[in-house]
């Protein structure tokens, strides 16, 4: 039996691996160039929030602070770059690296808080790197930030295709390699951590250990996410790691749906997309993207807490439940899924009813 | 003045009870008894408004079981949940306050003094956090709060639990007067079932969420197959 | 010496406005265990009222009254429409939704006020007096009076006031006091109004020094949080407190280490979060055990 599922999973994946690799070559062929500039953009942001939704999603950790391991490893890049004339290629594994460090050496005192006291103290990270990035002008020459010439571009690309191409192919990567990571051993440890952690230390899971490592994969892809953006920008500076970058990721995170892997992708597209579209609206203009935002993140909280990625899946649910309904015959071993189990676990970190019903039947 | 009709309860997707029939009547005392798990602490919870419930509940012929449990207790019933939950972190007369909040009338005080009789030591001990009490002094403190409800139906959850004979013996002593004083209905759920049935008028005997056997308390006293079979002693 | 005395006298006065914002943290979390992201935004807005009342030749004592209560208002419709859906839930799904709430606001304040600085008058007389060589404006006496009066009329309200006391008690025990008739989703929501007054009066004691635009509250709340932080997130005393200490050391470290920079200041306030959350998470004042997982 477990055989057969592993094997119906092998050829999922493959189908969707394809699907998704067509899916990344076609814009890059079609689009004008200012799309799939902005496109690789999202691409940056879908990494950054994959992140997060790793962290916050499956270790249960809040995280406010993205933007701060993304400031390590988008300076850490341009640094190599503008000043030791590195290819910028290889500054990425270096600035994912760097990022991770950081990550595990905030997560070890970290590991300790949890609720609102974890939420604040990333919080009170994200505000303290680019003012730290301000001071520390030898290193990073302060204010005025760094300027660094974008990679060239691949072969007979344009230089938004191949940066595109390279986002998207980074940000592929990783949601495979996340989506291992989690089915195996790593993943299951770090859901009991989120779920409970005293049944979590019984069962002899270190949990600190767990928490401060699942910062650190968190950083890592930040820090890529990081380094990604000072390519696509050409520069680095302060500011653009603030507070803001890293409410947008939580935004992305938590609009896209905390619990999937399609989360990330959807949650990018929003992020990147929405203010750009949202400041054609007459008269709020400026304004605009703000108020939407907050009030979207409003409304996804309260009514749909598993983001577009979960009520993606509940209508994939209730498709495959149609059919079902409708042609008997098509059921076989494989019959009606039912979500997985981590999409339902995953909702409870923010879905206000679930940890209710839990509560009360306690 | 308590009537339940075919009351199913539970929680989640669980069904504790199903299908639970009492009265209490006016100026009366009566317990539940049952081993665990038959439903007496659910079947307060229902009155009172904390638990998923269906099934017709009647306060003085208001219907209450769709109501919500601050309209409930602002309706007249007094719930003192199991273990007491008084307020830790506030002083046993803040705890006192607390249960005096709704009302409006002008006998607060004199209603605080009454609890003072009931149990003496309250008075010494105005400003002392009730989580330093001892546990049965916790008990008594909740049940005084209770009272400062001034409520028409006054529900203790197994108020004997883990308290010395002697506190229980007071406790008991104290409800016994209680009622009779103020003429306020109690309904009381118990594992001690001797010890209820010695205070109370009427019993019910609870059995899988159902009621097994209900009557006059002499009469289930006296009762042995009752008293074997469901009371235990 | 001089010199330090005078930056501690100003140091007090900045103090003052972070207790007073701080103390609006320590109400809303005592009532629920949550930190609302969007109490400097929404006492920002509320300034903004103000000065809108102010343009149309009302008298100061009015404005800030209205202003006041309309800050009560946006409070409660905030905790009952918003916040009410997620308050028994995950500590998470209030936290997201309070940031949304602040980016709602900025956005509104923007799109309603625009972002030109704009001028805001203050109540307190522009006077100076020379004590011992240290200067102390009106100004400053102002402020402080103002926290001071504020954390007295909290500190009243709640240990001498019948509903005071309820508040209280919902906060500590939500369903055993159901179970005594109290009515807690509409003390959370109290809770709620009272901090957003709070917070109006500390934006409208903010304002005159610096000027108005819809960012205006953002470090104010940042060096607010730090006080309610080292302070104890639970204690009003610690706020106020807590906002002494982080305004004397702020404006101490601007002053002396001026020659490493502004931003330094802000991540002295970060550092005090920061330090306090790893050590001691429930702050000088704070019980251990009064912490929201």
């Amino acid at each position: 039996m477990r055989g057969a599922l592993l094997a119906i999973r092998r050829r999922r994946l493959l189908l969707l691996g394809a699907a998704a690799l067509c899916l990344l070559a076609t814009p890059a062929l079609l689009l004008p160039d200012f799309v799939t500039y902005d496109l690789a953009y999202a691409g940056v942001y879908a990494i950054a929030i994959l992140g997060l939704v790793l962290l916050t999603g499956f270790s249960g950790q809040i995280s406010l602070g993205q933007g701060a391991f993304m400031a390590v490893g988008g300076y850490a890049s341009a640094i190599l770059v503008a000043t030791s004339g590195w290819s910028f290629y290889l500054t990425l594994p270096v600035a994912g690296v760097l990022a991770t460090v950081v990550g595990i050496v905030v997560g070890i005192p970290a590991a300790r808080l949890t609720g609102i006291y974890l939420a604040l103290a990333t919080f009170a990270l994200s505000l303290a790197a680019p003012a730290l990035l301000k001071e520390a002008v030898p290193l990073t020459n302060g204010a005025r930030g760094i300027v660094v010439s974008s990679a060239s571009p691949v072969g007979p690309l344009s230089q938004e295709q191949s940066q595109y191409l390279l986002c998207w192919g980074v940000a592929g990567v990783l949601l495979v390699v996340a989506v291992n990571l989690l089915r195996g051993r790593f993943g299951r440890a770090l859901m009991a951590v989120r779920d409970s952690e005293a049944a979590a230390r019984s069962s002899g899971i270190n949990v600190p250990l767990y928490r401060a490592a699942a910062f650190g994969i968190s950083a890592f892809c930040a820090g890529v996410a990081g380094a990604l953006l000072s390519d696509l920008a050409g520069f680095v500076n302060p500011d653009s790691f603030g507070p803001q970058l890293s409410i947008s990721v939580l935004v992305g995170a938590v609009v896209g749906g905390v619990g999937s892997m399609l989360g990330p992708v959807l949650g990018a597209l929003f992020v990147e997309f929405l203010p750009i579209r949202a400041q054609d609206i007459p008269r709020i203009g400026t304004a605009a993207p703000a108020v939407i935002e907050g009030l979207l993140l409003i409304l996804v909280v309260l009514m749909a807490p598993t983001g577009l990625a979960g009520l993606l899946a509940r209508a994939r649910g209730w498709a495959r439940g149609w059919v079902v309904r409708h042609r008997p015959r098509a059921t076989g071993p494989r019959g009606v899924e039912p979500p997985p189990a981590e999409l339902r676990g995953v909702a409870m970190v923010i879905d206000a009813r679930v940890a209710e019903e839990t509560e009360v039947r306690q | 003045m308590l009537e339940l009709t075919e009351v199913v309860a539970g929680y989640g997707g669980n069904t504790v009870l199903h299908g639970v029939s009492l009265t209490v009547p006016e100026r009366t005392i009566v317990c539940v008894l049952g081993a665990n798990g038959a439903g007496k602490t659910t079947t307060l919870r229902a009155i009172s408004g904390v638990v998923q419930r269906s099934g017709a509940i009647r306060l003085d012929g208001r219907s209450i079981g769709r109501a919500s449990a601050e309209q409930i207790a602002r309706w007249g019933v007094a719930h003192v949940p199991q273990g007491g939950s008084v307020y830790q972190k506030l002083t046993v007369e803040e705890n006192l306050r607390i249960g005096a909040h709704l009302r409006r009338d002008g006998d607060v005080r004199a209603d605080r003094h009454r609890v003072s009789d009931y149990f003496p030591w309250l008075s010494r001990r105005c400003d002392q956090l009730a989580g330093t009490l001892s546990g049965g002094q916790q008990r008594m403190l909740a049940i005084a709060r209770g009272l400062m409800m001034r409520p028409r139906l006054l529900m203790l959850d197994e108020p004997s639990l883990g308290l010395a004979p002697l506190v229980v013996k007071e406790v008991f002593d104290a409800v016994r007067t209680i009622s009779a004083d103020l003429g306020m209905a109690v309904l009381v759920v118990e594992q001690n079932a001797r010890l209820a049935l010695r205070s109370a008028v009427h019993g019910y005997v609870l059995e899988a969420g159902a009621v097994a056997v209900s009557g006059r308390s002499e009469v289930l006293r006296a009762d042995d197959s009752v008293r074997r079979s469901y009371l235990g002693y | 010496m001089r010199q330090l005395a005078q930056q501690v006298v100003s140091g007090l006065a900045s103090g003052g406005i972070f207790a007073s914002l701080a103390l609006a943290f320590v109400l809303v979390h005592r009532a629920m265990g949550v930190v609302n992201f969007a109490q400097g935004e929404i006492a920002m807005f509320t300034t903004f009222i103000a000065w809108s009342l102010l343009e149309t030749g009302m008298p100061y004592a009015a404005a800030f009254l209205l202003a006041v209560v309309a800050a009560f208002a946006i409070g409660v419709g905030v905790e009952r429409t918003v916040i009410r859906p997620v308050e028994r839930g995950p500590v998470l799904a209030t936290v997201i939704v309070t940031i949304g709430l602040a980016t709602v606001f900025n956005g509104l304040a923007g799109a309603i006020w625009l972002y030109m600085l704009k001028a805001f008058p203050s109540p307190f007389p522009a006077r100076t007096v020379t004590v011992d060589g240290v200067a102390i404006s009106d100004q400053d006496l102002g402020l402080i009076g103002t926290s001071l009066v504020v954390m007295v009329l909290m500190y009243a309200f709640f240990q001498h006031t019948r509903i005071g006391l309820v508040m209280r008690a919902a906060a500590l025990d939500p369903v055993t006091s159901r179970l005594l008739g109290v009515r807690v989703g509409w003390m959370l929501a109290l809770g709620w109004g009272l901090a957003a007054m709070v917070g109006a009066v500390s934006g409208m004691m903010v304002a005159p020094v610096v000027f108005l635009e819809p960012n205006f509250m953002q470090t104010v709340a940042i060096y607010a949080l730090a006080a309610a932080v080292l302070g104890g997130i639970d204690s009003a005393l610690g706020a106020v407190i807590g906002g002494a200490v982080v305004g004397v050391t702020v404006n101490l470290v601007g002053t002396y280490l001026g020659s490493i920079g502004a931003s330094l200041r802000l991540v002295v306030a970060l550092a005090i979060i920061i330090c306090v959350l790893v050590v001691r998470p429930s702050g000088l004042l704070g019980r251990p055990d009064a912490q929201r997982v």
